[in-house]
């Protein structure tokens, strides 16, 4: 646990990441640890529009406040010093149903910032959060983000990673959900160095849902380490979390997905599933996901593909003048572009597209 | 609805009966320098095991014990004693071994399947070996199955060395360390190039001392071209007092050779298993492993396979059956290599009456593995709310040139195929045991008939009395 005097510009390491469940520790995924995240000049992060926000007041400062006790998928570590921040992000359905909120970090430094999204009964609300930097910024961003969804209620989280190459990224995330709450998720990870992103959702209510979908794509020394658990309590619960990645050459991926069907939790489904598309070499791709059951009542799968491109793909492709470079281009491309065209927001799935055409390779001609 | 006559004729009391400790020497409860000596004497170890039994104790001290897996904090080294030898020595006749023990393995069917399916038979009692015969024409064809002891001491002694824990080292873990500081008793085959044994070779381990450990060692080299399948069997009477099986198989399988290993382990429900198994896998070997856990009150048990060799292969088929007051932890583990190798893993387990069953796995594909293929499947039945199923799997590829599929369910019995098996005259207990016989097919398909007998019958065993 972080204490207070550490805030105060010591450089710390962090553990992130922990496994609900351990393995064998030779394998290395049991948890993370992050160096130096606290260095001299860490400082929060004003977003680039912050003056427009529809930030709710602190009238409700109690609601607000509650939802500090929420889990997150990074763990503790990383909540025990943004808590101490006294002035989150706060997004309420009540004052505004879409918000895009734009992290910028044009100079270097540590940065962090803590986001509350909240959805009053049977309300809406979605939120883009994109994260840029200049080329040549270096440093931390540290976000962590808490969603609560109130009876019937639908949260939609957006993220886009952006940042420049020698940006890093640490993305918590914890999110709790009533009686037929929704909490969907899209996540794209294209820049930084290094990204260290965590989601636990709470499925406490009767019939809530959690969707996941996540999208990366790696090269030239990226690193991304990721845990995502769905803690099914409410009976009839449902979730979903996809992974759809490309690694490139000498990239680091570690992917935990965690189901955890609690005892009461009966009538609950969980399905989980990544595919990923090893393109490069000295590549290191980690994949656990977990399957967690104290209820009989239930249905959880999840299934996992690993590898290169299916030689039938690679067949028709060649069949029409693609060699086998073009094509694993255009189907990593293919597959961030079909997460692209999800966002729903028109300016970052345009910088998505940008991004991925310039990364492999390929523009409009194809 | 009347039971069918294969369930009435189970009886669980046919493992569970104790014989009188008769034994000729029982070492002292714990475990330091001066019992691995004692024990290294009374076994007349030449001077290289004693040092290397010192050595694995130094090491077994310095090691934790796993902060995953179950909790194993019921088990106390100060009150197990670490070698019991049965008064008898090792025969090759029946008719030698002592009455009340002969009549053990009698209960435990050994004698007959070895008459009836077998090529060779050791029967271990505790500590020691009190039985061990092989078929002539399967020792003329120069096949090698003897107990380790006599392996470390004849003419083998160079080959125990050069193989002994060099593919499970003391350092892997502290259960491992444990193994090589006490170890006792266990077989080791030698089947020479080109040798095929159409029948099975079979061990039987059977613990009856309670307080007791028993560290079994099994090496196995098959060597090149050769194919042999060794079937293992353990179980043990259950006592209110822990007892520990901390066995050690080592498996060698050379160029194109072939070994099936087939484990049916039905230790008492007061056994901690924290059992080590490993093979070695050269070009074009194929490893094949079949494995039924049914017993012990807490497991740890991942065979793993070392696919080193180009074009080499292996396949995991398994089943985990996690009644009341067990906390089974089990699965595989795999290793890829060399180039074109494959591996496929596919279990089962069941989790009932409060049992918890844990599926485990890793799959590492290395960078020079390439053209690498591996598939897991792991299905787990949860037959209540009091019990508890987890997976953990793991896969970690470092090569661009890999095909790896994982697939993993867990769910309940359906209350569909219940209710058609219903309108068809079965009892709902009748039913769901035969749903959950056919779920553990995967495993009882890949043995021979009579263990494939005995495996259905100890699922009916445990499925008796599962409704309401």
């Amino acid at each position: 646990m972080v204490s207070e005097e550490n805030i105060m510009g010591q450089n710390i390491d962090l553990t992130v990441n922990r496994l609900p469940a351990l393995t064998w520790n030779s394998l290395g995924v049991n948890q993370t640890v992050i160096p130096d995240v606290l260095s001299e000049g860490f400082k929060r992060i004003t977003a680039e529009n912050e003056e427009n926000l529809h930030k709710a007041g602190k009238t409700d400062s109690e609601l607000w406040n509650s939802m500090d006790t929420i889990p997150t998928g990074m763990g503790e570590d990383v909540c025990g010093f943004i808590d101490k921040d006294t002035d989150a992000i706060c997004i309420s359905s009540e004052n505004i149903g879409e918000e895009k909120i734009i992290f910028n970090c044009e100079t270097s430094g540590d940065a962090y910032r803590d986001i509350k999204l909240f959805a009053g009964e049977n309300e809406t609300l979605t939120v883009w959060m994109g994260l840029k930097s200049s080329a040549k910024a270096e440093g931390k961003l540290t976000l962590r983000t808490k969603i609560k969804a109130s009876k019937g209620a639908n949260i939609r989280l957006v993220q886009v990673n952006l940042l420049g190459r020698d940006m890093e990224l640490v993305n918590d995330i914890g999110a709790y959900c009533e009686d037929n709450a929704n909490v969907s998720v899209l996540q794209l990870f294209l820049g930084g160095k290094n990204t260290w992103t965590g989601l636990k959702t709470t499925l406490k209510g009767d019939k809530s849902r959690l969707d996941v979908d996540t999208g990366y794509y790696c090269d030239n020394g990226q690193t991304l380490d990721m845990n995502y658990i769905a803690d099914h309590y409410g009976k009839k619960t449902e979730s979903r979390m996809n992974a759809n990645g490309v690694l490139k050459d000498n990239t680091h991926k570690l992917y935990r997905g965690t189901i955890d069907f609690k005892l009461g939790a009966s009538g609950s489904k969980g399905d989980e599933a990544e595919d990923v598309l090893i393109l490069g070499d000295d590549v290191i791709n980690q994949t656990v996901p977990l399957i967690l059951c104290a209820e009989e009542d239930v249905e959880g799968n999840h299934g996992a593909t690993i590898g290169r491109l299916d030689d039938d793909i690679l067949f028709y492709m060649a069949s029409r003048g693609i060699n086998e470079e073009d094509a694993s281009n255009l189907i990593a491309r293919a597959r961030i572009e079909a997460l692209a065209g999800q966002i729903g927001d028109e300016e970052l799935s345009r910088q998505v597209c940008e991004y991925i055409e310039e990364a492999t390779g390929y523009g409009e001609e194809l | 609805m009347k039971e069918k006559t294969y369930v009435e004729d189970v009886d669980r009391s046919v493992y569970d009966i104790k014989d009188d400790e008769k034994n000729a020497y029982r070492i002292n409860e714990g475990l330091d320098a001066s019992i691995v000596e004692k024990i290294s004497k009374e076994k007349n170890d030449p001077s290289w095991m004693e040092l290397f039994r010192l050595q694995s104790l130094q090491i077994y001290n310095q090691l934790k014990v796993p902060n995953w897996g179950p909790s194993i904090d019921g088990l106390d080294m100060e009150h197990i004693a670490t070698y019991v030898r049965p008064n008898t020595k090792m025969s090759a006749k029946w008719s030698d071994v002592p009455k009340d023990i002969k009549e053990t393995f009698e209960r435990l069917g050994i004698p007959q399947a070895e008459r009836k399916s077998l090529a060779g038979v050791g029967a271990q009692y505790d500590s020691e070996l009190v039985y061990h015969n092989v078929r002539e024409e399967v020792s003329k064809m120069g096949v090698v199955y003897t107990d380790m002891e006599s392996a470390l001491k004849g003419e083998y002694a160079d080959m125990v060395k050069k193989y002994f824990m060099k593919l499970v080292r003391p350092s892997e873990h502290k259960f491992a360390a444990l193994h090589g500081a006490v170890w006792s008793g266990g077989s080791f085959v030698y089947v020479p190039p080109g040798v095929s044994v159409e029948i099975p070779l079979q061990s039987y381990f059977r613990l009856n001392a309670p307080g007791a450990g028993q560290f079994e060692h099994t090496l196995i080299i098959v060597d090149e071209g050769a194919d042999l399948h060794f079937i293992e069997g353990c179980s043990a009477p259950k006592y209110n007092v822990a007892n520990l099986h901390a066995g050690c198989v080592e498996l060698y399988v050379k160029k194109n050779a072939r070994l099936r290993y087939s484990t049916i382990e039905n230790w008492s429900k007061n056994m901690y298993n924290l059992n080590t198994k490993r093979a070695l896998v050269d070009e074009g070997g194929h490893m094949e492993w079949v494995s039924g856990s049914f017993g012990s009150h807490v497991s740890y048990l991942y065979p793993m396979t070392i696919l080193k060799g180009n074009n080499s292969r292996m396949e995991f088929t398994g089943i985990t059956f996690a009644g009341k007051g067990q906390n089974l932890d089990t699965g595989a583990k795999v290793v890829h290599v060399g180039e074109n190798t494959s591996s496929f893993i596919n279990t089962r387990s069941i989790s009932k009456d409060g049992g918890i069953s844990t599926f485990r796995s890793s799959v590492v594909v290395e960078k020079p593995a390439k053209e690498a293929k591996s598939a897991v499947s792991c299905q787990s039945l949860m037959l209540d709310s009091i019990s508890r199923s987890d997976t953990v799997p793991a896969m970690d590829i470092r090569t661009k040139d890999a095909d790896i599929g994982h697939e993993a369910k867990i769910g309940r019995i359906s209350d569909e195929a219940v209710f058609y098996l219903m309108s068809r005259g079965l009892s709902e207990e009748d039913a769901r045991a035969m749903i959950v016989s056919g779920f553990a097919d995967n495993v009882s398909k890949e043995l021979p008939l009579e263990y494939a007998v005995e495996m259905n019958n100890l699922i009916q065993l445990e499925m008796k009395g599962s409704i309401g």
